[in-house]
């Protein structure tokens, strides 16, 4: 077939498309690899670095959600060492926000949470931050909490690509960056907001939520999102 | 004859849900029981914090002075100290006063706040720390038990293994929140 | 897309000066830096203000979140009025540790700027209320062997202490212009 290639992906022969991400490779071969800022049908940006894997041949770690695969390429998924900077990374969005998961409205619903589980994590071993950060509830139905985002740009993405209004975007960067609508107005002023609630289902933590739910009552529905943008034609 | 654990369970900046928590571990505790000498702590009567204990579970975070330097002293007379909960994993609840300088705070509460007798109490208070911090950054934990409070069944499986001399495996087994 | 209003309180002059600028950039990589750079340089106090954001995702049909983003990744954009005289104080690592903290607060006190405590240490972007000088912060000029260095409407000063910042202010204060 044109375009196809064969890859190893932890001893394993596998053939892939030209064109695809490590990411999608593994996935399509039942290989689990981490994820969080990685959402099925829209373009991957590679923030959260979860999804690092070990490439023969290349001295760095790389993100497998946004590394397309080459031929002849062997993928290490698991080990210890990427075991170790995975959870570094964790760790790290675990220290840089306000994470009280006894309180937060997606409390057992929660990818981060769920990460930190599944990945072993159970303690942050850096010091946290305890930034002070707004909650903004401008808007009539939903409610952006910067305590609990992880810069993920899940909704940012999802809002331009799927929805097309384009809301959100990352402004300042580094330690500094947050989540903004418009021209950092409050949401609820954000004049091409369709009150769609796309971002919110795309969110993975607790930083974006419906109005009206208490704590561990706010469950996300992302497949609803990429199933609809693989509808309109997935990535641009 | 087997010697027995010398356990210890201190209370610092929490709301005594792990403690609950610790005591909900049902018929598990008979067999943990036998098998150890709890020597300090809420559940018990003793007035000081004794020496060469084996393992002390920690609640809550580390808020004021006085769980400071008390948390320190645990440290030189504990073999194996746990963190019990997320208050003493992370902070939790208690960190939610952390963005606000301790003195506002206070006087928030006691004075704007405060229909009657307003002021900010100081009579056999400990001072606040600027912030109310994991048990870890200030002395060296040995095991973090995270939960919101550690399910029962947690708990019972920690104590279990730590009788049995064994560091327990708690990947997968609890969570924050 | 960006505003749906329509209308704007730019003046005509500013406008056409937008529309110009806009059209020129048309299909040039980068051409939104391009525009905002020309935008700024305009403005007599050096600044975007949001009708000028605005007017521009109106007529570039980008969103308004996006030209947000870019202008506060680059230090270069201004969002408020700046002042007359800039001092960019080095906060980075080297010039830390070689004093830029005691340098910032220092010209916090000469200017009269409010201190502000722990959150004040580190990013500032802040300009004196009669628009005669801005102060900021920059995280490293890359000279660090000049530690700690300031800059001084556009010009690199090495081996500051408090009295030759002094010694510019006051230059500066006394109609003294730079480059
Ligand atoms: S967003 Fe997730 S990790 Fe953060 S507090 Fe909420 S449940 Fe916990
Ligand atoms: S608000 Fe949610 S989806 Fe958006 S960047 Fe933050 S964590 Fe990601
Ligand atoms: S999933 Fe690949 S970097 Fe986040
Ligand atoms: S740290 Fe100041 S110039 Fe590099």
């Amino acid at each position: 077939m044109p375009g196809q290639i064969s890859i190893r992906i932890d001893g394993e022969y596998v053939t892939a498309q030209v064109g695809q991400t490590i990411l999608e490779v593994a996935r399509a071969n039942g290989k689990y690899i981490p994820t969080l800022c990685w959402l099925e049908s829209i373009t991957p940006v590679g923030a959260c670095r979860l999804c690092i894997v070990e490439v023969s041949g290349v001295n760095r770690l790389l993100p497998a959600c946004t590394t397309p695969v080459q031929d002849g390429m062997s993928v290490t998924t698991q080990s210890e060492k990427l075991q170790a900077y995975r959870k570094i990374a964790l760790e790290l969005l675990f220290s840089e926000r306000n994470h009280i998961c006894a309180v937060c409205v997606s409390n057992n619903h929660c990818e981060l949470q769920g990460m930190a589980q599944k990945l072993g994590v159970n303690s942050i071993r850096y010091a946290y931050s305890f930034p002070k950060l707004s909650v903004d509830v401008s808007h009539e139905r939903y409610v952006l909490d910067h305590n609990r985002c992880i810069l993920c740009t899940r909704c940012v993405r999802v809002c331009a690509q799927v929805e097309g209004a384009h809301v959100w975007d990352v402004s300042s960067r580094g330690i500094h960056s947050l989540v903004v609508s418009d021209m950092a107005k409050p949401w609820g002023e954000a004049v091409n907001c369709t009150n769609c609630g796309k971002c919110v289902n795309s969110c993975p933590t607790g930083a974006l939520a419906e109005k009206g739910f208490a704590v561990e009552e706010m469950v996300k529905r992302d497949g609803k999102v990429t199933r609809l943008a693989a509808r309109r034609g997935g990535q641009q | 004859m087997i010697k027995k654990v010398r356990l210890a369970t201190v209370w610092f900046d929490g709301c005594a849900g792990c403690h609950m928590s610790l005591v909900d571990i049902d018929e598990a505790i008979i067999s943990v029981a036998g098998r150890v000498d709890v020597v300090y702590g809420p559940l018990v009567d003793a007035q000081e914090f004794p020496k060469a204990v084996d393992v002390t579970l920690i609640e809550g975070a580390i808020s004021s002075q006085e769980d400071l330097e008390k948390v320190q002293e645990i440290r030189k007379r504990t073999k194996l100290i746990v963190a019990l909960g997320d208050c003493a994993v992370t902070g939790n609840v208690p960190s939610m006063r952390n963005q606000i300088q301790p003195r506002k705070l206070l006087e928030r509460i006691y004075i704007e706040g405060a229909q009657t007798n307003k002021g900010i109490p100081t009579d056999g208070v400990p001072a606040l720390l600027r912030q109310a911090v994991p048990v870890h950054q200030v002395v060296k934990v040995d095991l973090h038990v995270p939960g919101c409070p550690p399910a029962a069944s947690a708990i019972a499986y920690v104590l279990g293994e730590l009788v049995e001399g064994r560091i327990p495996n708690l990947t997968a087994k609890v969570k924050f929140g | 897309m960006a505003t749906m209003t329509g209308q704007t309180a730019l003046s005509l002059e500013v406008q056409s000066f937008a529309d110009k600028t806009i059209a020129s950039h048309q299909g040039k990589p980068g051409a939104l830096l391009g525009i905002l750079e020309s935008m700024q340089e305009r403005n007599p106090h050096k600044y975007l203000s949001t009708e000028v954001l605005e007017y521009v995702a109106d007529k570039t049909d980008l969103p308004l979140a996006q030209i947000y983003s870019v202008v506060t990744f680059y230090a270069l954009f201004n969002l408020e009025p700046q002042g007359e005289h800039t001092i960019s104080i080095c906060r980075g690592t080297a010039c830390h540790t070689r004093g830029s903290r005691n340098l910032l607060q220092r010209l916090r006190l000469e200017l009269g700027l409010p201190d502000m405590g722990e959150e004040g240490a580190d990013k500032v972007c802040v300009t004196t209320p009669d628009g005669k000088y801005s102060l900021r912060t920059v995280a490293c000029f890359g000279q660090c062997a000049l530690a700690p260095v300031v800059e001084v409407d556009h010009v690199i000063y090495g081996h500051m202490n408090e009295q030759t910042l002094k010694r510019e202010l006051e230059h500066l204060g006394h109609g003294g212009k730079r480059a």
